[in-house]
């Protein structure tokens, strides 16, 4: 059974499951998914992305790969971070089918 | 000099190495490309759990590698680090707090909110020129927007 993600992580490597971006990048990724709603700050995300580098869930894009005008560094998903991310959808759309029944569902009526 | 900036970087200096040689120049420039839409006490507070966070993360570091080698941490310097550092941060987090509130009445100060409304609005009805005097008539729109930001 998948660990479920704290949201930070979460809205972190969906971010980077699209394409490659520093730091700032991120955040303001995470800024258009959540349409504002959900602001990380830098300590936050730092904190966050050395976690899931230390799990191997993100690394270094390596600075041959990266575009010569580029001097920030960029962070990518790895095939491992791509796989939690994966899991941790599938877990949210299960939780979202089984919910979704219930939310019409009107309270019974006390006799 | 910038004073939040040097909070800033001062509040960076304090986080373990490790964390500080891989990401404090990457932290810094985020916080110059967010800091003017951002409030100045939130990116305060978020620093200051990044740096709680971390050590907490250090400690259990340090506990797990002197248990690899079957040494124990019990010595005076060790057993007192943490009250230190809760001494740090605990005043860390005062003058966070101080810095912001200063900020609100300082430099962001709403102009039409409730307490501008009974403090500065009197001060500028309570204005009464003198009679026959250009000089005083003139003066008092002019004080009036200096004072409130806007016309009347």
């Amino acid at each position: 059974v998948p660990v479920p993600l704290n949201p930070a992580p979460l809205h972190i490597l969906v971010a980077l499951a699209a394409e490659d971006l520093h730091g700032y990048g991120i955040m303001q990724a995470i800024k258009r998914q959540s349409q504002g709603a959900y602001k990380l700050g830098p300590g936050t995300l730092y904190d966050n992305l050395k976690k899931l580098m230390d799990q191997n869930l993100v690394v270094n894009v390596p600075q041959a790969e990266q575009n010569q005008n580029e001097t920030r560094r960029l962070y990518r998903l790895t095939a491992d971070g791509r796989a939690t991310l994966t899991a941790e959808i599938l877990r949210l759309e299960s939780v979202i089918s089984d919910a979704r029944p219930h939310l019409s569902k009107r309270r019974p009526k006390k006799a | 000099m910038d004073p939040l900036r040097t909070t800033y970087r001062l509040l960076l200096a304090l986080h373990p190495r490790v964390f500080r040689r891989e990401f404090s120049d990457e932290i810094l420039w985020v916080f110059d490309e967010i800091r003017s839409e951002e409030r100045m006490g939130r990116l305060l507070w978020d620093c200051l759990l990044s740096l709680l966070r971390q050590h907490a993360q250090a400690e259990d570091l340090v506990e797990s590698h002197a248990g690899a080698f079957g040494l124990e941490i019990n010595n005076s310097y060790l057993a007192a680090l943490p009250l230190l550092r809760g001494g740090v941060l605990a005043s860390l987090i005062i003058f966070a707090f101080v810095t912001e509130l200063g900020r609100f009445h300082s430099v962001d100060y709403p102009t039409n909110s409730l307490l501008s409304r009974r403090v500065y609005r009197p001060a500028c009805e309570d204005f009464q020129p003198r009679k026959n005097s250009k000089q005083s008539v003139a003066i008092k729109p002019l004080q009036a927007k200096h004072i409130m930001g806007r016309d009347f």
